[in-house]
Parts: structure tokens; sequence; C-alpha cells
């Protein structure tokens, strides 16, 4: 039988490149990982971490987003502060506003008082310390940071007074009239409380005091009620050489609520205007004393650069000759962007949603542990078969990618199952949360502690994405130790293996 | 005697065993011509086994060499002798070594599947598939193509397990006790197949047995002990019996 030249083939016959992915990697890759319905807890695993990592950050961000969203209302593009308290704002305000890239501008005045709620007794003629005319129910006293503005120039910089909260039978009112009880609307309340106005007595408008919604509901105050403003200072006179203390008082009507998306501004502050917590509580002569300030809300042109625009803020106002003459030592202030002016808020919640991802990343490593547990697993009870494909000529490489095709499949399913349920769960959420609500009695998330009408969410399609690379990833690194084991058997040995 | 296809030279293997070294190749020469059907015989423990692995090239001998086609073969990368072993030589177990997640006609076709590409498999699977349903044909388990090896008899599954090592149109099969675990009369039958695809295809055959009655129809029998090959003859003039350990 003697063989033809062609039949007589080289031991080295030109070999073919061998190829990147050799057919039976998938091939058993496949049926190896459905062969038993245990395998496919690794795909459960990373699916469920794909799908925390999805739904948890995309409410976070959206809860993220309608905070920022929130502090935007109230927060001016820019805001200049620490300024000099005998500052004149004019003075001030000349110089901002002589940048191109500057808007508008808006006086803002910080104080803090008490307030006290006036019952059926009627009119306080003032704070008296120690009588007991005044209720002295704790919960009819409370602490509140007064910001003086001035209604009409603040609804050039901020949205704030966007978000008063009118009684349905109030028709549409003007900035200014928001801080205005009309006459007549006291008269009515009083005559409801019991001590209506005695014949030929008038009301004029009274000034009002606005609160944020949660405060007006806790406080249980309603519209006109009467308060009483009190506060004090230390002018700066001594009485048998002690600073003497002087206190301050106003009587004001409470007006319509507000209610912003951000929640620290709506619990801590209340709004009236300049003129009144200027010159009528704080005693200032409107027409003698300068016209200070704490604050200057700044509105910047949209396509402006925020940092660019506050350097040159802050250079105009330290080279400005008439603040020079009066601050020789400097004039000082401060120009803080909205983010700045939050920067505490904000950064907490950004660190809250990044202790989330790290937290999730947690799960997802527990997924991994999954695919490695499986993969392990495996290559043990494939041991005899990886001989026998090692005897049918499978390279180690080819064994490698058997096991590696695996913890991919397995990475491929967990992802696109984590991924689908995952943005489905965030687009039905409020669905499924009206739904527990109404059939099961239980939120999914507290809406009401966040005042929110329904659950936020945002969705970052390059979140998702990172996730599911990570995902990948992560199963790759897994599946690597256990298919490596596979890769470095010794095909004699593991024929051998029972 | 036809062209050497297969040679081993002075082959010597030894597994260590903690600090003990077992000796279990003591120096073999081995030749297989081209389409020749060879037995091995011997005792059990006398190294059959290893030396079929070393001649498979799935293991390297300690010493000695190995040559196909008179190229030296057993100095070559694990890479390259996967490649080798898979365009030439063909292995058939006692146990069959089925994978048991596939059934017959997949078992077959897997044996085409080691070095072509996913790619090329995909658009070129009705063929891998048509040949392996005609090897199944040859070995008489058409009906059988759509069983898993726990739905196959022990004759059926030795019959895949030839259709598999012919998938790849091997040069030389190695048969470790191809039928040591079948009843004589079913044995019989693997052996005709075996035989017929001999003189069909002219692939060479390494049996290794413990049935002289199967070492007989061979061309030539080769006998070992303790490591070393105590006799190579032609069949028909070696004295068949002698040597031969009864089967396990
Ligand atoms: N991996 C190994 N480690 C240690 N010793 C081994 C190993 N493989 C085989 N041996 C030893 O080598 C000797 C020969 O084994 P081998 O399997 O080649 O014998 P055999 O001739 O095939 O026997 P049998 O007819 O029983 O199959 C035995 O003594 C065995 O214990
Ligand atoms: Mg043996």
């Amino acid at each position: 039988m003697d063989p033809s030249p062609e039949a007589h083939r080289p031991a080295a016959r030109t070999p073919r490149p061998a190829p990147l992915f050799p057919a039976f990697a998938a091939f058993l890759a496949v049926r190896f990982l459905f062969a038993r319905r245990i395998n496919l807890i690794g795909v459960v695993g990373i699916a469920v971490g794909v799908w925390a990592l999805i739904v948890v950050v995309a409410v976070f961000s959206g809860f993220i987003s309608d905070i920022r969203g929130g502090i935007r209302q109230v927060s001016p593009d820019l805001l200049l502060t620490e300024i000099p308290s005998d500052a004149s704002f004019e003075q001030i305000d000349a110089v901002l506003r002589a940048d191109a890239d500057v808007v508008a501008t808006a006086p803002r005045l910080r104080y803090h008082a008490l307030y006290f709620k006036h019952g059926a007794w009627g009119s306080s003629s003032g704070v008296r310390t120690s009588s007991g005319d005044i209720s002295k129910q704790a919960s009819d006293y409370d602490f509140v940071e007064l910001i003086g503005i001035d209604p009409s120039r603040e609804v050039e910089v901020t949205d704030l007074l966007q978000q008063v909260l009118l009684p349905q039978s109030w028709e549409t009112r003007s900035p200014e009239e928001l801080f205005e009880i009309p006459g007549e609307m006291i008269q009515v309340w009083r005559s409801l409380e019991g001590f209506p106005l005695g014949p030929g007595e008038a009301i004029g408008s009274r000034p009002a005091i606005l609160f944020g919604y949660d405060r007006f509901r806790r406080s249980r105050v309603e519209i006109p009620q009467q308060l009483s403003l009190a506060s004090a200072h230390f002018p700066g006179d001594l009485i048998d050489g002690a600073p003497a203390l002087h206190s301050l008082s106003k009587d004001v009507h409470v007006g319509a609520p507000f209610h912003t998306g951000h929640r620290v501004f709506d619990e801590t502050k209340a709004l009236l205007t300049l003129d009144v917590l200027r010159d009528d509580f704080l005693g200032y002569d409107r027409f003698l004393d300068p016209d200070v300030v704490s604050d200057v809300a700044i509105r910047v042109r949209p396509d402006a650069d925020l940092e660019t625009v506050k350097q040159r803020l802050a250079d105009a106002l330290a080279a400005d000759e008439g603040l020079q003459k009066a601050y020789p030592e400097g004039f000082g202030g401060l120009i803080l962007t909205w983010e700045e002016q939050n920067e505490v808020y904000l950064d907490a919640v950004d660190q809250e949603r990044a202790m989330m991802k790290i937290v999730l990343f947690a799960v997802m490593l527990v997924a991994a542990f999954l695919v490695y547990a499986t993969l392990h697993m495996l290559v043990t009870q494939k041991t005899r078969e990886i001989g026998v494909l090692t005897a049918m000529g499978a390279s180690s490489s080819g064994v490698l990618k058997i096991f590696l095709s695996t913890g991919g499949v397995i990475a491929l399913l967990g992802c696109g199952l984590g991924v689908a349920t995952g943005l489905a769960s965030v687009f039905w959420m409020n669905d499924l949360d009206t739904w527990t609500q109404a059939r099961l009695g239980f939120s999914l998330f507290p809406r009401e502690l966040y005042a929110l009408d329904e659950i936020p969410y945002s969705i970052e399609p390059w979140w998702v994405v990172q996730v599911a690379l990570g995902a990948l990833a992560v199963s790759a690194v897994a599946a690597w130790l256990p298919a490596r084991r596979a890769a470095h058997l010794q095909p004699v040995r593991a024929l051998a293996h029972e | 005697m036809t062209t050497p296809l297969l040679e081993a030279r002075s082959i010597t293997k030894s597994f260590q065993l903690g600090r003990t070294e077992i000796p279990v190749l003591r120096g073999v020469d081995l030749t297989i011509g081209r389409g020749e059907t060879v037995a091995l015989l011997g005792t059990s423990g006398a190294g059959k086994s290893t030396l079929l692995h070393l001649l498979g090239l799935l293991d390297r001998p300690n010493d000695g060499s190995i040559s196909f086609d008179d190229q030296r073969v057993d100095d070559l990368s694990t890479k390259e002798r996967a490649r080798l072993r898979h365009r030439r030589i063909g292995f058939v177990f006692q146990f069959y070594h089925l994978i048991p997640e596939l059934d017959a006609l997949r078992n077959v076709q897997l044996g085409a599947l080691m070095d072509v590409g996913l790619w090329e498999w995909l658009g070129n699977r009705g063929a891998i598939k048509a040949r392996a349903a005609a090897l199944l044909e040859e070995v008489g388990l058409t009906d059988r193509a759509r069983h898993r090896p726990a739905e196959l008899s022990g004759g059926e599954r030795q019959r895949v397990a030839i259709a598999r090592a012919l998938i790849a149109e091997p040069e030389l099969i190695l048969a470790d006790e191809p039928t040591g675990n079948l009843d004589s009369e079913t044995a019989e039958g693997i052996l005709d197949l075996l035989f017929r695809i001999n003189r069909e295809r002219g692939i060479a055959f390494l049996l290794v047995t413990h049935d002289p009655a199967l070492a007989r129809r061979c061309d030539r029998i080769v006998r070992m002990r303790d490591g070393r090959v105590v006799d190579d003859g032609l069949a028909t003039t070696a004295p068949a019996t002698e040597g031969a350990a009864p089967p396990a």
C-alpha cells in the first residue's frame, strides 16, 4: 500500500491560522451552561446587581436633579455676600450692573426673629417679654430666618416668587401685592375671630410675611392671621457698663405660603419686603441711613460662564474707587455661584449617591462571586470532558475559551436581563408605587417625606453603559480564574478523572 | 513493511510519586506503518495506556523521540501538538467519553469543530452536520442521531465515538481497549467496523487489547511487559496466546 505523493502529507503542513474563537468553545459553552439550572444562578446574580445599580441610581439622580432644580428656584446665578454691614446697596449695585453679563440684581437682607402667633386676644401692641398676656405654649413661638427682598427686583433674578401658592379665591397678584394684605381681608378675618373693628375704624393694607408651605402648615397659621415678630440687638450703648439690649418688634400678617423644591430653604426662611424688614422692624431711617443689605442676588446672561463673571465682578468691586475710598482696608465681599451657595447640601446628596454606588457595587461583587463559583463547579464537573476535548485536538486556549464564553454568556444574559428589568422598573415605578399604595397599603418610596408628587427618576444613558460594561468586566475577571484552571489541566490526568 | 507513519524511538517515561520515581516505559521502540493495524497486548500495568498517550501527543516522553512522517513531533509546542492531534490522530476510549450534554449527531460534529472558527462554522453548519450524519450512517446509527449518550447502549456509544474520531479524517486511530467494556458479540461488531474503516479509508490503527483473538485479526502484534516491548511480529507468525493476560 504505497501512498501517492499527495497522500504523503508532511508533518508540518502549511497550517491554517488557529481560529481566534473556535466554534466548539461557543458550541459547548451554551450547552454546559444550560445543562443544569443551577448554573444560571450567576445570571440571576448579575441581573440583580445591574438592576439595583440602574434603579437606585436613577431614583437618586432624579432626586438630585429635583433638588438641584429646587435649589435653582431660590438661588440666584451669583450671590454677593459678606457685604459690610454699613455698605450702601446703591453703590455696590452700580458696580455690579456695569458688567455687560449682569442682567439684573436684587437686594436681600437677612435677619433672625421669633414669631408669636396671635390668638383671639387681638392685636398685640408689642412684645411684652414677661407678660401673661401672651400664650406660653411652645408651639406658639418659633424661630425663623427673615429674608427681606425687593419683590419687583427679585422676580428679575430668581423664580422664588413664582413658587408662592395663591389661595384659589385670589386673582393673580403682582410681586408687590404678595406682600400686602388688603384691609378688607383683615376686617373679615377679625370678624371671624371675634374682635371686629370698631365703628369708623378702618384698616389699610398691612405687610405680609410669607412662610414656606411646610412651616405654614406645621405652625397652623392661616391667611391673614396676625403675628408678632420679635428680635433683639446690641446697638453698642452701655447701661451700667454692660452692652444694652434693645428689643425689636413688628406686627405682620400671614401671606400666601411658598413651596419651592428646596426643602431646607422652605423650612428655615420667611420672606418680607426689604422695606418692612429694614425700616419697620430693624428701625433704619429710610432717608438718613444707608440702604444696607446683606446680599445681592445677581442674574447673569444665560450663555455667560459663571466662573468668569464671578471673577470679573470680584475684580470690579475691588477696583471701584468709591468702594476703595469707603473701605480703605478693602471692601471684602464674597461672590458665590448658585452651586457654591448650596455647596454643603449639594455635596451631601452627591456623597450619598457615591456611597450608594459603592454599596451597590458590593452587590455586583457578590454576583461576580456567583459567576466564579458556577464556573469553578462547572470546570470540576467537566474535567474528564476537558481531557476528552484535548484528546480530540482542542488547544488549551480553546479550553480556556469554552469557560470564558460560558462566563460571557452568563454576563450577557445577566446584563440584558438586568438592564431590561431595570429600565422597566424605573419607567413603571410610579404606576407600581400607586398600585402598591392602593392595594397593599405601602409605598415603595416615602414621597411625603420629600414632599414629592411622584418618585423622581433620571436615567443617565452613560451610567447604564457603565453598569453594563462593569458587569461584563467583573464577570470576565470572575470567569478568568476557573477558565485558566481548566486550560492548565493535564490532559492525561483529566482523562483519568472520575 | 509499509511506509512508517509513526515512529517511536527509545521512549522512556516515569512518573513522580512523592519522592519516588516510578519508571513506566523503559525504552520503547515502535513503528506503525501507513494503513497498518497493530495490536498492543500486555499485562495490566505494563504501560500500554501510557504509551498510547505519548504516541497521541497528550503527554511528553522523558526521553526518546516520536516522529510522524519522519518529522519529530514530541518536542513541538503544546499548541502545535494539539493541532497535529486534531488533524492526524483520533482517539477511541474504553469508556467512550462522549459529551453527555450533546446528542449523537452533535458529539460527532464536535470532532470537526476544534480548529474551525465560530463564524466559519456558522456559515458552514449544514455541511458539517451532513458529514456527521453520513458518518453516523456509516457506523449504523442513523436512527439514534438525536439520542444523548445516556439513551444509548455501550456498543452504540462506541460507534458514536468512532464516528467522532473519523470526522476529522485522521491517519491514525489510537484505541485503548475499545471493546473492553462490551460483551463479545457487541465487541465483534465494533471490531468489524474498525477493520472495515481500515480497509476502506486506509486509516492505521493501534489497538490496545487483552483479547488474543482480536489481536490476531490485526496485521501485527506487539507485546509489552514492564515497560518494554518484548515481542513485535506479524500476527500470522506470532504465538498469539503467549504473554497475553486474560481480559479483566
Ligand atoms: N499519572 C500517573 N502517575 C503515577 N503513576 C502512573 C500514572 N499513570 C500511570 N501510572 C502507572 O504506570 C503504570 C502503567 O500504567 P498504564 O495505565 O500505562 O498501564 P496499562 O498497561 O494501560 O494497564 P491496563 O491494562 O490495566 O490499562 C501503572 O503501574 C500505573 O500505576
Ligand atoms: Mg490501560
